[in-house]
C-alpha cells in the first residue's frame, strides 16, 4: 500500500463524513422541492418557508429556554465538581471522577426513560422541569470535565501567592482559579449548550405536546413531509454549529471535549 | 480541606443520587414489579414481565439482531476510524485542525438533521436516485433507505468519530524514533503497521471499540430513520414505551439492553487483554 493509495482512501473518507451535511445545505439553497443534481435554481425561498412553520418557530423557542436553563443549573453543579476534582488530593479521585461521568456513558434513551418513571413514582407534576432536569443530567459532566482540565494545568505556585498574600479559600477560588480555567469552562458550556440543543433521546421521553423541541419538531415534520424546509432547519444548524466547532476548537481543542482518548 | 472539598461535591452527587441513581432503580425495580404504575407503595415482586420477554422469540431476534448490527458497526468503525487516525496522527498542525473539525462534524450536529441529509442523498427520490434515473441507467429508484444497509452506514458514519479519538490518543503515545528506526531498517508500510502501530494501539482500538458498541446499541434515531419502526431494540423500547404503553414490559428490555451492552463491553476488553496487555484508560472503559 502506497502513501498515494492512502492518501486517497482518507480523502474519500472526509468527503464521506461531510456527505450528509453537505445535502443539507445544498438542499437548503436548491429551488427543486425535490432535490435533483445539478439544480435547477438558487433560492433562500426555503428559509423562509421554514420561518412560516409554526411548529418550528415554537421549537426554536422552546429548545432555547431549555438549553439555557439547564445550562445554568448545570454550570454550579459542574464547576464545584470541578474544584472538588482539582484540590482533593486523594485514592479516591479517580473513582469519583468516574461517577461524575456517569451521565455521559448511560445512553440518553435509558436516562429519558428512567427520569420519566421516577417523576410518574413521584407524583409530582414539574411539567417543563422534566425536560430541563433530565437535561441538566445529562450535559452538567461536559461542563465538569473542561473546568477540570483547565484547573489540572494551572500553577500551585498562583494560589500559594495568594495565600500567602491573606486571601481566604474563597478568594482564591473566585478571582484566581476560576478566571485562569475560563478557556475550559467557556468551552464546556458552549459544548454542554449545544448538547441540550440537539438532543434527541432523552427529550423524547420528557418532552410533553407543550414542550416539543426543535429537533422533536422537526422529526414530526420529517412523519408527514419531505420538503426543504426541514433542510433549511437543518443547515441553519449545520452553519451555527460550524462556527461554534471552530470556537470550540480554538478555546479548548475539539479532541478533548469527547475525552474518548483523554492521555 | 477535606470537609470543604467533600462539600464542593454536594451538588454533584445530589444530581447524580436524585436524577440518576435513584431513577435506575425505578426502572430495574419496575421491571420486576407486578404492579403497572411504578411507585413505592405497591411493590409486588415477580420476574413475570422477564418471562414473557423470554418466552417470545421475536425479543430475542430483535437483540440478536441489534447485537449483530452494532458488531458489524463498530468493526467498520474501527477500520474507517484507523485510517483517520493515522491520517491525523501524520498531518501537519494546520491540517490537523480542519480534520478534526471533519471527523467530529458528525457528532456536532443534531441527529435529526444529519439522518435527514442521508435521507435526501439515499431516499427513493433522493440524489442519487433521480441522478440514475434522468441518466437513464436505472428504471425503477433503487430501495436504499429502510434497510440494514442503511442503518449501518447511518451508525458508522455517526460514530466513526469515537473511533478516531481513541485510536489517535493511542497513536499519539508512540515514539516517532521507533517509526524512524524501522523505516532506516527498510521495512514497509505494512510492516511498520502489523509490527508497530497495531500493537501499540491495541489499547485505543479497545476503547474505541467499546464506545462504539455501547452507543451502537443504544441508538434510537438512526433506526427509527433509516431503518423503520422496528428495526432494533432501541426503537422497540419506544414502542413499548409511548405506543403500548407497557411500562413494565419496556423496562424489562430496557434492563436487558443495558446488560447485553455491558456483556459486550466486556467481550471486547476480554479480547483486547488476550491480544496484549492494554492499560485501558480508566475513564473510557467505563
Amino acid at each position: 500500500m502506497s502513501r498515494g493509495l492512502f492518501a486517497w482512501v482518507s480523502t474519500l473518507l472526509q468527503v464521506w463524513l461531510l456527505l450528509p451535511l453537505a445535502a443539507i445545505v445544498y438542499a437548503s439553497v436548491a429551488t427543486d422541492a425535490v432535490p435533483v443534481f445539478p439544480p435547477t435554481g438558487i433560492t433562500l425561498h426555503w428559509y423562509a418557508a421554514a420561518y412560516d412553520v409554526g411548529s418550528f418557530r415554537r421549537g426554536l423557542e422552546i429548545s432555547l429556554i431549555v438549553a439555557c436553563l439547564s445550562t445554568v443549573l448545570a454550570m454550579p453543579v459542574g464547576l464545584t465538581a470541578a474544584l472538588a476534582l482539582a484540590r482533593w488530593q486523594s485514592p479516591w479521585r479517580a473513582p469519583i471522577e468516574t461517577a461524575l461521568m456517569a451521565p455521559i456513558f448511560v445512553p440518553g434513551l435509558v436516562i429519558g426513560i428512567a427520569l420519566m418513571m421516577a417523576v410518574a413514582a413521584s407524583g409530582l407534576d414539574i411539567g417543563f422541569g422534566r425536560l430541563i432536569l433530565g437535561h441538566t443530567l445529562m450535559i452538567f459532566p461536559y461542563i465538569a470535565r473542561t473546568t477540570y482540565a483547565s484547573l489540572a494545568v494551572q500553577d500551585a505556585s498562583l494560589e500559594e501567592a495568594a495565600r500567602t498574600m491573606g486571601a481566604g479559600e474563597f478568594r482564591i477560588v473566585w478571582s484566581v482559579q476560576l478566571p485562569l480555567a475560563r478557556p475550559g469552562i467557556v468551552a464546556g458550556t458552549i459544548f454542554a449548550f449545544i448538547m441540550s440543543f440537539d438532543d434527541v433521546p432523552v427529550a423524547l421521553f420528557l418532552a410533553d405536546a407543550r414542550t416539543t423541541t426543535l429537533p422533536l419538531a422537526v422529526l414530526s415534520y420529517l412523519e408527514y413531509n419531505f420538503d426543504p424546509a426541514v433542510a433549511a432547519v437543518s443547515a441553519a444548524q449545520v452553519i451555527f454549529t460550524f462556527f461554534a466547532a471552530v470556537l470550540l476548537e480554538r478555546l479548548f481543542g475539539l479532541k478533548r471535549l469527547w475525552g474518548a482518548g483523554n492521555g | 480541606m477535606p470537609v470543604r472539598v467533600s462539600f464542593l461535591l454536594l451538588p454533584a452527587f445530589a444530581v447524580l443520587l436524585l436524577l440518576l441513581a435513584l431513577p435506575l432503580l425505578i426502572l430495574l425495580a419496575s421491571s420486576v414489579d407486578s404492579s403497572r404504575q411504578p411507585g413505592p407503595l405497591a411493590f409486588d415482586f415477580t420476574l413475570r414481565h422477564y418471562g414473557e420477554v423470554f418466552y417470545d422469540s421475536y425479543y430475542l431476534e430483535m437483540l440478536a439482531r441489534t447485537v449483530k448490527l452494532s458488531a458489524i458497526v463498530t468493526a467498520l468503525c474501527l477500520v474507517v476510524g484507523y485510517v483517520l487516525a493515522v491520517a491525523l496522527w501524520i498531518a501537519g498542525p494546520r491540517q490537523r485542525v480542519y480534520l478534526m473539525l471533519i471527523v467530529v462534524a458528525p457528532l456536532l450536529v443534531s441527529v435529526v438533521a444529519r439522518t435527514y441529509g442521508w435521507m435526501l442523498i439515499l431516499g427513493e427520490r433522493g440524489l442519487i436516485n433521480t441522478s440514475l434515473l434522468s441518466l437513464g441507467l436505472i428504471e425503477t429508484p433503487l430501495r436504499m433507505l429502510f434497510t440494514d444497509g442503511a442503518i449501518v452506514l447511518g451508525l458508522v458514519h455517526l460514530l466513526t468519530a469515537f473511533a478516531v479519538l481513541s485510536i489517535h490518543a493511542s497513536l499519539e503515545k508512540i515514539d516517532w524514533e521507533i517509526v524512524e528506526a524501522a523505516v532506516v531498517a527498510g521495512a514497509g508500510p505494512l510492516r511498520i503497521f502489523a509490527a508497530i502501530l497495531l500493537p501499540l494501539s491495541l489499547p485505543g482500538l479497545a476503547v474505541g471499540a467499546t464506545l462504539v458498541f455501547s452507543l451502537a446499541m443504544s441508538a434510537y434515531i438512526t433506526p427509527a430513520l433509516m431503518g423503520g419502526n422496528l428495526s432494533a431494540m432501541a426503537t422497540l423500547i419506544y414502542q413499548k414505551f409511548m405506543v403500548s404503553f407497557d411500562w413494565n414490559g419496556g423496562a424489562v428490555l430496557a434492563v436487558v439492553l443495558l446488560l447485553a451492552a455491558l456483556i459486550g463491553v466486556l467481550f471486547i476488553v476480554m479480547v483486547a487483554m488476550a491480544f496484549g496487555r492494554p492499560r485501558t484508560p480508566r475513564e473510557g472503559a467505563a
